[in-house]
């Protein structure tokens, strides 16, 4: 099957190309040889058309040469000795080795021209399926016609030796061009620096889509002829001296044709694990065809963009594991640059399903053409389903409202034009005040008077009036709305901007979504100020008073600051430093007195008050590295580099005095990180040496110097507060925990990336770790044991970004982590439960957070960048508060003052919560069971719950400590409620039905006691306790039973309605059904009904507010919301829950709601969200809103 | 907590792969091998020998590659050769992974993406809408070259970018043995051993091929 060779046929003028090439080469041969040829007669000897390209090429080489200073060879260079011959071929040079054969650079004497002569290993021993394998991809190349493969010359025999003599294509391959790239981009974040070549102008994804399609379209040619390459990767894929792609190796092509016998043994994995599609690495090798290539080239296009591979492990089954079952990482976050439509088209051609995958090559082609086009895609983003039933659910409210808006309008337009004689006095007088109400912005109440004007006298002036008012309100109410949508944008990255707005809506325009948006900008509880920055100059350490009143803040330029935490503007510069030096530290030793180290090899002790320091330490033989100080702020140790030795190490100075305590200890020649203990005593260190070693610092002798347990250097430390245990963190994310005194291993653990911060819990029981691997991660360990594994107690992700800072508060109760490289976030979380947990409250920083602590009081958090520092104000509980605990919450009630919540749920635990900053207060022992109802004593001394099983206990609601037991209900108990302090009502189910019983709490009997037919599902007891409404599992309406023996007095509700919950208004006089039809009716007690409206998906509890002011209702869909009484308006929607609601509470003056959810969510928040805005400092100065 | 002091070790590459350098691999000899597998483990004498051993060669190749603008702007600083050469020896791990070719030219290739990373770095800082150039370290003071004329400086800059350009395009192979031969200026022997080529024929060959190939560049470039 020798290719006959026409050069004429080729399509770039190659062999025109090759003679230049052989040209320029010969003449730099003999330059370097030292022949120096004249250029013009060298030119001379070559075809005309060649000469000018030759000369042009020949000057550029001679530039190049002289450029880096010419150079011959030496004058004993041997002759060239005859290389090694492969029948008609010459071989020169080895290219590369695959896994059939070795490729080499070969001369074809006959034809006299380059080629790449593939030659199978010798050594091997040739089977005949090899060799049928070898002859097959010869075959299925040699059919190929396409400039993007690679032209197959000839298959030749010599001596039992098979070879195939190819194209010769200069150029890389795809592969060394990635490792290249990514080489120059370690990170993807901000894009992709650099080109591949095809079209550098165009940008670097749009040259990846095109090679993409170059790709897709070789390969399109390819099953055209019914071969499948089935090996396709970068390695196989070259960029040629044109900046073609070209395709290689068809090594492992099968022919559509075939049938399933011949060839890979069944199930035989052949090609690069990375690039095989589910069904190759399932080796479901029927089911092979075209579409594999589809999915390799998928997986191409994804590496091409995010440098990184879609699927990745360490071993072959991990890899086959990821490609068979995992989805990759969405494009966009490793490089957010590529575009939404090149992301669909690829992860389309990363289906695992062949079925969902572009069919042909050449469909992959045509939407990558039409991506480069500008022109809509054919593919479809996954999850419109989704998005459409959102935006439905969403639609749905908006035309509710609307409904009853329009509604209302036709009503008052009705009421108006009935009455049009009356007194006309009485009618201007509204009028002005319409128009005044209108100058002052408040169309509404305009549109009001105006409407009473209109109903004493129907006149056209009127008439107009009242529709400027209109036009002017549905104005001010679209700016409203769009000031609302503005704010939701906003919030992600300006808290503050978003809350003005939403106020600015409020104030404007107020309805049930402008004060959702307030509180959706209230946010989960935080404020933040900054703090003056130190100009031009970047910080390098921020440190507080003892009383957390002031910070010292130090970096480049000599900069020291003081300044105050309050947000003022006071501060002091401190100047002393050499500004050409950077000061590493700065620290206060109590509230008036300072040390900083500089750079300039000084430390300097300061008075906040005077801007000179009071006293200079010259360190001249040391080169300073940083400083720490002891709890007590007495003694600072300072981590200098010797300078004589050049090794590293640390001494401690006094911090009132500034005079030398004990020798210089050196450790190393570099220092991974240094602690002091908390008692000045002991100074720990880790160094390039990796050993551990503790020393006293008073005297300099060594307490314990021994080898950390690590295979890479360690990257951290952290001494616990009681000073008896040390945490090492290492770079490869190993963790040991190590005894202070004997230098014992008291546990091992550790993340899946390098260790950056460590701290441990105030009471020393626990290790707080943040790492790279996005993680922090809370431990547990016996210090009483050694050698133990680290069990971690909960593990806390933050968002895909490496965590970098993290910090326990001083009581132990909340911990901190700031993460990010360049997009700081910082979250506090709550520590008191195990599990991976939700955080509490969250702040974003623009930067990267390089240090975090919880200044004194605890309620504030210190936040430094490299170039600002902030305070955000954790616990100054703004809007809503979250609460998290595990499992379900089933059941939750304000207790007494208000200022308390009751939970349970799930977990079998009581638990009382601060509402004010989301403290937990107490928490009781787990009771067995799963705990389904708790209600309050009108007291507020105790608690009641029922468990799972209908056993009942009562609880104390000062410490949660249990006060009685009660003979058990029979049966679930559904509803819970105290008739009085002394008297408690069950509903629920017995053994043959449902239950309702009246239970005296002295004689722990049951006063009374009915059994229904069906279970009670939900049972309301009216405001006075003489009516008790049930209702039966099966459907139907609502009995009602006079209270207290039970007598049945009557139903309400229709017959064929299920309904799922209930609520007695605050008169009593009426009954609130709501039905799993996300309808609530509101009835009379004698059946008739009053109002029907329509809630966010189906209620699963409904209650009034004490005082009748709101209804609070809480859905299935996980919103809850408030409704104002008697109106039926809503007043607000509360969306922060993620899952299904449970239970509701609202406090007794209204002004706080409580909402708890399926996934241990509970949200407080405020029921006037705009109030508590208005009452935050940076509100105060901006009117009050016209409402 | 105050402060963090410097980390000098190797970066390392994903957890759980092995990344002994190969002993088969035959570009490299033994006294090498021992010393980038003992600076894979983190070992900081290793990195130091490894570094000794070619700062010089390294240093001159650079200055000669990013040409004379960058000259003034960095490579004269010693700082800047001096880190970017240990910053490409802490990516040592990155070079197993390649698998093959000579670790010379992909240690410069290394250092050049480092000091390229500076460049860019100072001339966005230069472009800022400040006006002001930050002096990062002593590196911005611009030292005019002593015996060139402006349009003599920038001509030469101007060829050194377009030969660095038409480097990166070259094959590996052909880039290598100009990097080693003209930059690192080894001689053929030396190219031999570090390249794994057969005779000096070959690389003569090579290397005449290399050339030749990339004044075919130079030339589509300049046009």
């Amino acid at each position: 099957m020798t290719e006959p060779s026409d050069h004429n046929t080729e399509p770039s003028g190659a062999p025109q190309t090759e003679r230049v090439q052989q040209a320029v080469e010969a003449f730099v041969a003999l330059h370097t040889g030292g022949a120096k040829p004249e250029l013009a007669q060298f030119v001379a000897s070559y075809e005309e058309v060649l000469r000018p390209q030759i000369l042009s090429q020949c000057q550029e080489y001679l530039t190049f040469d002289d450029m880096l200073g010419h150079q011959e060879w030496s004058a004993e260079a041997a002759e060239e000795p005859q290389g090694r011959s492969f029948g008609d071929f010459l071989i020169q040079e080895e290219l590369g080795r695959g896994g059939m054969g070795v490729v080499y650079l070969a001369h074809q004497r006959s034809l006299d021209r380059r080629v790449a002569l593939k030659v199978m290993t010798s050594g091997l021993t040739l089977s005949e399926r090899h060799v049928e394998r070898f002859r097959r991809e010869a075959l299925a190349t040699a059919q190929l016609r396409h400039p993007s493969i690679v032209r197959v010359y000839d298959f030749v025999e010599v001596g039992g030796a098979y070879g195939l003599a190819m194209e010769y294509v200069a150029g890389r391959t795809l592969g060394d061009v990635l490792s290249d790239l990514s080489l120059q981009n370690p990170s993807t974040e901000s894009g992709v620096a650099g080109s591949l070549g095809v079209a550098p102008e165009k940008g670097y994804v749009a040259e990846c889509a095109m090679l993409a399609a170059q790709v897709a379209s070789a390969l399109a040619a390819a099953h055209e002829a019914k071969v499948v390459h089935r090996d396709l990767k970068p390695r196989n894929l070259m960029l040629d001296d044109q900046r073609h792609i070209r395709l290689l190796d068809f090594g492992l092509a099968k022919s559509l044709d075939e049938t399933r016998e011949s060839l890979s043994m069944s199930g035989e994995i052949t090609g690069t694990a990375h690039y095989l599609s589910p069904e190759q690495a399932l080796a479901k090798r029927v089911e092979v065809d075209q579409r594999s290539d589809v999915w390799a080239l998928g997986v191409i296009l994804y590496e091409l963009l995010t440098l990184k591979r879609p699927f990745e492990g360490k071993n072959l089954q991990q890899i086959v594991y990821a490609i068979s079952f995992k989805e990759p990482v969405p494009l966009h976050r490793h490089n957010p640059r590529v575009p939404r439509d090149l992301a669909t088209i690829c992860a389309k051609a990363l289906e695992k399903d062949p079925q969902n995958r572009y069919q042909t090559a050449a469909d992959l082609e045509a939407d990558l053409q039409r991506f480069l086009n500008w022109e809509p895609i054919h593919a479809k983003p996954v999850g419109p389903v989704t998005r459409a039933v959102k935006f439905l659910r969403r639609h749905r409210a908006q035309a509710a409202i609307a409904a009853t808006l329009l509604l209302a309008l036709t009503i008052t337009l009705c009421v108006v034009s009935y009455q049009r004689n009356a007194d006309a006095r009485r009618a201007d007088a509204l009028m002005l005040r319409a128009a005044a109400c209108a100058d002052g912005g408040e169309f509404t109440q305009a549109i009001s008077l105006t409407n009473d004007a209109l109903r004493l006298r129907n006149d056209d002036i009127t008439r107009e009036r009242l529709g400027r008012y209109h036009a002017e309100n549905k104005r001010v109410e679209n700016e409203a709305a769009w000031k609302v949508a503005e704010s939701k944008r906003l919030l992600e990255f300006d808290p503050e901007g978003a809350l003005r707005l939403a106020l600015e809506a409020e104030r404007q325009f107020s309805t049930a979504q402008t004060r959702s948006a307030v509180l959706d900008a209230l946010g989960g509880g935080s404020a933040t100020r900054s703090l003056p920055m130190l100009g031009q100059a970047t910080t390098r350490s921020l440190s507080w008073s003892p009383s957390g009143l002031y910070v010292a803040m130090a970096g480049s330029r000599g900069a020291l600051l003081v300044a105050a935490t309050d947000g003022s503007e006071a501060q002091t510069v401190l100047e002393g430093h050499d500004p050409g030096s950077i000061v590493t530290s700065a620290a206060f030793v109590d509230e008036e007195r300072l040390v900083s180290l500089s750079l300039d090899r000084t430390l300097k002790l300061w008075r906040r008050s005077s801007t000179a320091p009071t006293k200079s330490v010259d360190l001249s033989r040391y080169g300073p590295l940083g400083m720490l100080l002891d709890e007590s702020r007495r003694r600072a140790l300072l981590v200098m580099e010797d300078l004589t030795t050049n090794r590293c190490g640390a001494r401690a100075y006094d911090t009132r005095t500034g005079a030398p305590i004990g020798p210089f200890v050196a450790h190393a020649k570099h220092l991974m990180d240094t602690v002091i203990r908390p008692d000045g005593n002991v100074a720990a260190c880790c160094g390039t040496n990796r050993r551990l070693r503790l020393w006293r610092l008073d005297d300099g002798e060594v307490l314990i110097d021994r080898p950390l347990p690590f295979e890479t250097l360690a990257s951290t430390m952290a001494f616990s507060a009681d000073g008896e245990l040390v945490a090492v963190g290492a770079q490869d994310g190993a963790l040991a925990v190590f005894r202070a005194d004997d230098g014992a291993l008291v546990a091992a653990g550790g993340h899946a990336a390098a260790v950056s911060a460590l701290a441990f819990s105030p009471a020393s029981d626990r290790l707080l770790s943040g790492a790279r691997d996005f993680t922090a991660r809370i431990w547990e360990f016996d210090r009483a044991q050694a050698g133990r594994p680290l069990r971690e107690a909960s593990s806390l992700t933050s968002d895909n970004r490496p965590v970098r800072a993290v910090a326990f508060n001083a009581a132990g109760t909340l911990c901190a982590t700031a993460a990010g490289d360049d997009n700081g976030l910082l979250r506090v979380y709550d520590c008191a439960d195990d599990g991976a947990k939700r955080a509490l409250y969250e702040q974003r920083v623009g930067k990267a957070v390089k240090q975090i602590a919880f200044l004194p009081g605890d309620r504030e958090l210190l936040a430094r960048t490299s170039r600002r520092a902030i305070v955000w104000s954790v616990l100054r509980s703004r809007g809503a508060t979250a609460l998290q605990q595990p499992g379900k919450v089933e059941a939750i009630a304000f207790v007494g003052d208000e200022r308390r919540l009751v939970s349970t749920g799930d977990d079998e635990r009581l638990r009382m919560w601060d509402r004010r900053d989301g403290r937990l207060v107490w928490e009781t022992e787990q009771v067995g069971l799963p705990i389904e109802r708790l209600a309050v004593a009108p007291s507020g001394e105790r608690i009641a719950i029922a468990l799972v099983d209908g056993t009942l206990a009562l609880h104390a609601a000062a410490d949660g400590r249990r006060l009685d037991d009660l003979p058990s209900a029979g049966g679930n108990v559904r509803a819970l409620r105290f008739l009085s302090e002394g008297s408690l009502l069950t509903a629920g189910a017995s053994r043959d039905g449902g239950h309702v019983a009246v239970w005296d709490l002295q004689t722990r009997a049951r006063d009374a006691q009915i059994e229904l037919p069906d279970r009670v599902t939900a049972a309301a007891v009216s405001p006075a306790g003489d009516v008790v409404a049930t209702i039966p599992a099966g459907g139907g309406p609502a009995r009602l039973w006079r209270l207290p023996d039970l007598s049945p007095l009557g139903e309400v509700g229709a017959p064929d309605t299920t309904y799922r919950a209930v609520a007695f208004g605050p008169s009593g006089a009426q009954l609130l059904l709501c039905d799993d039809a996300a309808r609530a009716q509101r009835f009379l007690l004698d059946g008739t009904t009053r109002a029907t409206f329509s809630t966010d998906g189906d209620v699963q509890h409904a209650s009034y507010s004490e005082d009748g002011q709101f209804l609070l209702t809480c859905s299935r869909a996980g919103t809850a919301q408030l409704w104002r009484c008697g109106e039926d308006a809503k007043e607000l929607d509360f969306e922060g829950h993620l899952a299904p609601l449970r239970c509701g509470a609202l406090s007794r003056d209204g002004s706080w709601a409580a909402t708890s959810a399926r996934d241990g969510s509970i949200w407080i928040w405020p029921t006037d969200p705009v109030e508590v805005a208005e009452r935050l400092p940076s509100n105060t100065e901006q009117p009050r809103r016209g409402r | 907590m105050f402060a963090r002091f410097p980390r000098v070790a190797c970066r390392r590459g994903q957890p759980g792969q092995n990344r002994r350098f190969p002993a088969h691999h035959p570009f490299l000899d033994d006294q090498t091998r021992t010393l980038v597998n003992r600076a894979l483990e983190q070992d900081r004498d290793a990195v130091d020998q490894l570094f000794d051993r070619y700062r010089d060669r390294l240093r001159s190749a650079l200055r000669k590659l990013i040409g004379p603008k960058y000259r003034t702007l960095l490579a004269d600083s010693e700082d800047a050769t001096h880190d970017a050469i240990l910053s490409a020896l802490k990516r040592l791990h990155q070079f197993e992974y390649r698998g093959e070719g000579s670790f010379l030219a992909w240690l410069l290739k290394s250092a050049e993406y480092e000091i390229m990373g500076r460049v860019r770095a100072l001339e966005a800082k230069k472009r800022s809408a400040t006006g002001a150039v930050f002096p990062i370290d002593e590196a911005a003071d611009a030292v005019p070259s002593p015996d060139a004329t402006p349009s003599q400086v920038h001509d030469e800059t101007e060829l050194a970018d377009r030969i660095r350009e038409a480097l990166q395009q070259l094959p590996d192979r052909e880039r290598e043995i100009i990097v080693l031969r003209r930059y690192m200026e080894l001689d053929t022997a030396e190219i031999c051993a570090e390249m794994g080529l057969p005779t000096e024929g070959a690389v003569r060959a090579l290397l005449s091929r290399a050339q030749a190939r990339l004044a075919g560049l130079l030339t589509r470039k300049g046009r």
